[in-house]
């Protein structure tokens, strides 16, 4: 196949077909989740795209192998990591799209996330077709603690996602799993945990998030971004800090700080979401970013609601003093 | 420009344009995969705004084309002469 018969074509187009990603580590359960997707009755009709197959085999007609290839993408001081396969893939199969109206990407166990997300960010075809819906991570409650140690794929698993499935809860005891909930916390507490026994989780628990959409970010849950003292507790590189500043930013201010920090930590920066409040602009700033992408656009007005401005960063190394301090400094 | 304005994209047509060109251009066999986009900078040194063609003649492999421009601005020309000149640099 060549490029021109593989790429999609925008104008084929209506409405853009969601899309979840599920990782997972090896053996956590993800094709049992995929399976339970795929056989309750809510009446969408899903392809899937794995990247392995399984011990578990997958009933559904609209199953694509993928060989999962990452390539570079970078102009000297920006760079991300895409999945040309998915790219290929998703140009494929959309030229089929009256055959279904979801996809579900389930990765390999050692997958990163990063560039399944940075795919959709940066291909416009693709975000002019497609919405990322959330990433679905599925844990294994009775062996994630062993590999969180010494395992980054999993810790970045936990990281990136928006919903994070603690399945085989059955096989550990009530203190152990509030052990493992306390890790999760710690590197992301503001994924959604549902404890699951063979993935048994509501459907609409893990499709249908529209996590990535900006106007979901409006809707930080109170408290969320407070700091929580038992995430002292774990001594984790990889983290999530929350800000929440009321008060007008400074334009410049913020452009000047933002980009600074993009280039320099952004690759140690996983996802990143904020809503603000610009100095002269009536309206909410959102924006959301994974690495050194960033997108955003004026959301709603503030109204009579006081202005403030919360950022959210999820990452490894984060130093919350010195982000809340480059942060505030931005205020005008 | 604003880091805040976003992802500057790239219009559907533009992008076509260009990928017709980099298929019309390189060497056969056509590469499998041809991305366009755009990339914003914020060092004062930097173009404001940058394109960058990637070109995957295989699975495994990938070329990146920058311009210092906007993708509408990036020419057939340009285009060609990148091509060329990865190609001279690359065997």
């Amino acid at each position: 196949m060549t490029a021109t018969e593989t790429q999609l074509a925008p104008d084929q187009t209506q409405t853009k077909i969601p899309i979840t990603v599920l990782t997972g580590y090896l053996g956590a359960g993800k094709t049992t989740l995929l399976n339970r997707i795929l056989t309750e009755q809510h009446g969408k009709r899903i392809a899937v795209i794995e990247n392995e197959f399984g011990e578990i085999g997958i009933d559904n007609e609209l199953v694509i192998d993928a060989d999962e290839e990452i390539f570079e993408m970078n102009n000297g001081c920006i760079c991300c990591t895409v999945r040309g396969d998915l790219i290929r893939i998703l140009g494929s199969l959309m030229r089929s799209r009256d055959r279904f109206d979801y996809i579900l990407i389930e990765t390999t166990g050692l997958a990163d996330p990063g560039p399944v997300i940075q795919t959709f960010f940066v291909d416009d075809e693709m975000q002019a077709l497609l919405s990322l819906d959330g990433i679905v991570t599925v844990v294994d409650a009775a062996h994630a603690s062993l590999h969180l140690d010494d395992s980054h794929e999993i810790v970045e698993q936990i990281a990136f996602a928006d919903v994070i499935v603690l399945n085989k809860s059955d096989l550990v005891s009530a203190e152990q799993l509030e052990a493992l909930q306390g890790r999760i916390h710690s590197i992301n507490r503001f994924a959604k945990v549902h404890h699951a026994t063979n993935a048994d989780v509501p459907i609409d628990a893990v499709i249908g998030l529209e996590a990535f959409s900006l106007e979901r970010v409006l809707e930080f849950e109170p408290g969320l971004l407070e700091e929580d003292p038992e995430d002292h507790e774990h001594d984790e590189t990889v983290t999530s800090v929350g800000i929440e500043i009321p008060g007008d930013l400074d334009d410049d201010k913020l452009n000047a700080w933002l980009g600074k920090l993009l280039q320099e930590k952004g690759l140690d920066i996983f996802r990143m979401k904020g809503v603000l409040a610009i100095a002269g602009s009536e309206d909410r700033y959102v924006f959301q970013g994974v690495h050194m992408l960033f997108d955003g656009q004026p959301e709603r007005p503030w109204g009579e609601t006081p202005r403030s401005n919360q950022l959210v960063f999820i990452g490894r190394n984060l130093n919350r003093s010195e982000l809340e301090e480059g942060f505030r400094a931005c205020l005008a | 420009m604003s880091v805040l304005s976003g992802i500057p994209r790239v219009a559907p047509a533009v992008s076509s344009r260009i990928r017709g060109w980099v298929i019309e251009a390189w060497p056969a066999p056509a590469p499998q995969l041809v991305t366009v986009s755009q990339l914003r900078c914020k060092k004062a040194e930097c173009p404001t705004l940058e394109t960058v063609v990637v070109v995957a003649p295989r699975p495994g492999t990938a070329h990146n084309l920058r311009f210092h421009l906007p993708a509408g601005d990036v020419t057939e020309r340009q285009l060609r002469d990148a091509i060329d000149t990865l190609h001279k640099d690359t065997p």
